[in-house]
């Protein structure tokens, strides 16, 4: 949850661009870029307020609060922006800093640039009235994932021209495995809890469904005991008019027995049945979106090192990010 | 499936079962195009993706505590009703958006349901939504859900209209037809989409579990259902079971659980245990009643029919062009026409004005196709109806004005007339007697109606309209209504007190009717404004009985059934005033009997839930 404070300091960074004035605790912003005026569907100014009776006594006032519509507006106008990003690492470091083995470092000199990714995925899981969201920041180099702290560097904005075509697929692959670990943790943690609540309701459909079954066949067997019982007693009757009567009877509850056993009876019972189970398991499914919505290039020099080995002169190359020799 | 057999009496229990929670995930597409951004170089600054995160971190929805799209509608609506919020957050929050939602009439189901629909969309929960109404409804809840809750929905008419439909609203009674022969309903295609919502309204008419309207219904694969009646029951417990069923099957138990656990002796009217039967109920049911909630004051009707007592001349007049339209106007190119077609498009231009029936007749003199003979009593009343010295109606319609006005000066009035020629032909005269008069016809661009809505509310006393062109529109500072002429529907009478009859009216509605004595008109007034419209019933109770009746539904003429009884009376009286008025009070005792019937409902209602 953001605090007033921050979504306001979103507020005011989303609209750098226009005019800014805050009085009595209204934000009222105005000479807004048509661009986002046309997407938010309103002129500028806006009113923006923070608490609920601000903004009904405010005539024309947004009212903005943690998933507020016009945060969300804002959302969306930024869905797609920013989603591909280059950065540059500057690192120059000097050869008292390098620690490698027992070599003894004479010189050092950039040779070429090496390459980290970083990919942001946004994963939204959807069930019945409730959504949740997690963000997973990805550093990774080839098939590795890499604890990258950017704090301990000086890292700027990139230049394209400084680096070469780059293809990020097989790191978005193994990226997009290492999401689906953590992603599945909250799968799991989101299906327990949505499965406790199905089974309550598939178990009212369930057992609807096993009494209406049960009454039918109590049905079945009344019905079945009565002809038993007319049929006894027909045995035992002598008068004409008797004996017409209980085959009279004998003939409606025969009747009436083999409509109670029609398969299409129970197929209709189970047909619904499984409509309603599967209508609540439609009802409790889970919708998962993950999408990658930022992937950053961040470049960076490799060093040539001049080291003596056992007296011997010789080069390597140094990634000074992971520190190591490559 | 084999189901153990169990010996009478014995308690059984289902076995257990595994539950499976279906998982749905999105495809990889758009990261694609990413990669392929950072491939061709396409970069953007780093610092706007920042600003997307931030921006994902504040439009983060937790858990349902508010209406986060109630801002957004807030301005639509005219009033702020907190019991119409705190339904919809119950239904969301606590019902799982699967309810019954029985608030007594007049407290605006129909918002409360839109704020359920539209906190959904805006959450992201819905995409497919449907909305089954009584077919005169279907209109209004498509004005008023794009008005206020700026939603497109579209109606579905055709069986082959639901694959394209995202946001779909029906007629009930159109889409249960079934077919026998193919054992399958008409609109089966609708039971192949699995709708995120799906809203009822007058959902009562879904007591009988046998009947195709319930069963349509109850097919439908549904994530959320609210089921929208003030009544939800008769008088029959049984009919609440089976809407309860569509809702939650097995939440009142089988039908003979329910029998043993809430009949006295299985005695489908009487309750055996009304506080257990009303907690049952709440866990699925929202329901509030009139004088429980704060802000609505609800206001009378108060009928007056004027008599308007023509002079021998325009009594000749309008008896001969009655009989024009009955006898001769059917000689059309020499060959009878439809006596319905003639009777539906015309007896309204007849009725309303001298000016509208002398339109009427010049129409037919112009038109080459009418047979010469019909063109000549048509010419010769037209001729009559210029001679006439004297109009009675709008003589009568200057005093009824002149009086209110004197009662209360400068209080606003809303004059209805069926016909456009008549809107001007009143408009000039009363412009003559120094009023100042706002024309409001069809046609008017929506600027142009907020103008001269503004118009009539700031500045002119007086406001013509036409139905066509204030449909949907509110005029609660306004309590005097007259009905120059009245349309032959009740529906469409309803319309136009409603537009005054609303939430925000500070006074008790006048109805002023001009009736012309003698004539068939007098019977239709009395019959539609004093047995129907103004008889204490509240505002949306009316087409809730005619949709009871299945009297609001198109008949065979593509107008409402009441309305075809009324002309159908009309045509067969064969212009003899005793015989249509006996046709007439023949449908005032059938109303009667349906409103009696609905009364009756209430009170059982009202008894049971309250």
């Amino acid at each position: 949850m953001m605090t007033k404070n921050n979504i306001k300091d979103f507020i005011i960074d989303f609209f750098k661009e226009s005019k800014i004035k805050e009085e009595n605790g209204v934000l009222i912003i105005s000479e807004v870029r048509k661009e986002v005026e046309d997407f938010l569907g309103k002129k500028s100014p806006y009113k923006l307020v923070f608490d609920i009776n601000s903004h009904d006594k405010i005539k024309d006032s947004e009212l903005i609060m943690q998933g507020s519509y016009f945060l969300l507006a804002l959302r969306g106008f930024l869905l797609d922006k920013g989603n591909a990003s280059i950065q540059k690492i500057v690192i120059t470091p000097e050869i008292k800093d390098i620690k490698i083995g027992n070599y003894n470092i004479t010189g050092i000199e950039q040779t070429n640039i090496s390459y980290i990714a970083e990919f942001n995925f946004l994963t939204l899981f959807q069930y019945l009235n409730e959504k949740k969201q997690e963000l997973n920041k990805i550093f990774i180099k080839g098939k590795e994932v890499v604890e990258l702290d950017l704090n301990n560097f000086t890292v700027k904005n990139g230049v394209k021209e400084e680096i070469k075509e780059v293809d990020l697929l097989n790191e978005y692959n193994s990226s997009k495995k290492i999401l689906l670990g953590s992603v599945n943790k909250e799968i799991n943690s989101i299906k327990k809890y949505l499965k406790t609540k199905l089974s309550k309701e598939i178990e009212r459909v369930k057992n609807h469904y096993f009494k209406q079954f049960k009454e039918k066949d109590e049905e079945v067997e009344r019905c079945e005991e009565k002809i038993k019982l007319l049929k006894g007693k027909l045995k035992h009757t002598y008068y004409e008019r008797d004996i017409m009567i209980l085959k009279r009877l004998i003939r409606e509850s025969e009747s009436r027995l083999e409509n109670l056993k029609k398969r299409t009876y129970k197929e209709r019972l189970l047909a619904e049945e499984q409509f309603h189970i599967n209508d609540e398991i439609e009802k409790h499914s889970l919708s998962v979106k993950g999408n990658l919505i930022n992937a950053t290039l961040y470049y960076y020099p490799l060093f040539t090192l001049n080291v003596l080995d056992k007296g011997k002169s010789k080069k390597i190359i140094y990634d000074p990010i992971l520190k190591k020799i490559v | 499936m084999k189901r153990p057999k169990s010996k009478k009496g014995t308690k059984t229990k289902a076995k257990s079962f595994n539950v499976d929670i279906k998982v749905m995930q999105s495809s990889t597409e758009d990261d694609l195009k990413i990669l392929q951004n950072i491939k061709n170089k396409h970069f953007e600054d780093r610092k706007l993706f920042d600003l997307r995160l931030k921006s994902e971190e504040a439009a983060k929805q937790t858990e349902i505590k508010e209406l986060i799209s109630y801002p957004l509608i807030k301005k639509n609506l005219l009033y702020n009703l907190p019991h119409q919020q705190e339904g919809a957050l119950r239904i969301l929050r606590d019902l799982d958006g699967r309810a019954l939602l029985a608030d007594e009439v007049g407290l605006g189901k129909t918002i409360t349901a839109g704020m359920v629909l539209k906190e959904c969309i805006v959450r992201g929960f819905v995409k497919k939504a449907l909305i089954l109404t009584p077919p005169s409804l279907v209109n209004q809840w498509k004005e008023e859900l794009l008005n206020k809750f700026n939603l497109d929905f579209k109606e579905v008419n055709n069986e082959n209209e639901w694959a394209t439909c995202g946001f779909a609203i029906a007629s009930i009674d159109r889409v249960k037809n079934f077919n026998t022969l193919t054992n399958e309903f008409k609109h089966s295609k609708a039971h192949d989409i699995y709708w995120d919502i799906i809203i009822i309204d007058e959902a009562h008419k879904l007591k009988d579990k046998n009947t195709f309207r319930w069963r349509f219904v109850d097919k439908l694969q549904k994530k959320r259902l609210l089921l929208l009646t003030a009544t939800p029951f008769q008088n029959n417990l049984i009919e609440l079971y089976n809407l309860l069923s569509l809702l939650r099957r097995g939440h009142l138990g089988t039908i003979s659980e329910f029998r043993e656990s809430f009949l006295v002796n299985g005695n489908e009217r009487q309750p055996l245990n009304p506080a257990e039967l009303k907690r049952k109920l709440s866990e699925v049911m929202v329901r509030r009643r009139r004088d429980e909630v704060k802000g609505i004051n609800y206001r009378s009707r108060i009928p007056k029919i004027i008599s308007v007592e023509l002079t021998w001349e325009e009594k000749r007049a309008y008896e001969s062009v009655v009989d024009l339209l009955l006898v001769h106007y059917l000689d059309f190119n020499g060959e009878p026409i439809n006596t319905n077609l003639a009777a539906y498009s015309v007896l309204p231009k007849i009725t309303s004005s001298t000016k509208s029936s002398i339109e009427f007749l010049e129409g037919l003199v112009s038109n080459p196709k009418y047979h010469k003979s019909t063109q000549e009593i048509a010419q010769s009343l037209v001729e009559d109806f210029n001679s006439l010295e004297q109009d009675t109606k709008i003589e009568k319609l200057i005093s009824i004005i002149n009086d209110i006005d004197s009662n209360d000066k400068g209080t606003k009035i809303l004059i209805y007339t069926k016909h456009p020629v008549t809107l001007k032909y009143i408009s000039d005269i009363l412009k003559k007697q120094k009023y100042n008069i706002t024309e409001f016809a069809g046609g008017l661009t929506p600027l142009e109606k907020t103008q001269r809505i503004n118009e009539f509310r700031n500045h002119s006393q007086i406001l013509i309209s036409t139905e066509t062109g204030a449909e949907g529109l509110n005029f609660q500072f306004c309590s005097n209504l007259i009905n120059y002429d009245l349309p032959w529907n009740p529906m469409a009478v309803e319309q136009r007190i409603g537009r005054l009859d609303r939430i925000g009216q500070k006074k008790n509605i006048s109805v002023y009717n001009l009736a012309t004595k003698g004539t068939m008109e007098e019977h239709v007034v009395d019959l539609i404004i004093n047995k129907m419209c103004c008889i204490g019933l509240v505002m949306g109770e009316l087409p809730i009985i005619l949709f009871n009746m299945g009297l609001d539904s198109s008949g065979k003429t593509g107008t409402s059934k009441i309305e075809e009884k009324i002309m159908s009376a009309f045509l067969d009286s064969k212009n003899n005033l005793y015989r249509f008025a006996g046709d007439i009070g023949k449908v005032g005792n059938e109303i009667n009997k349906g409103i009696e019937e609905y009364t009756l409902t209430k009170k059982y209602t009202t008894q049971l839930l309250n």
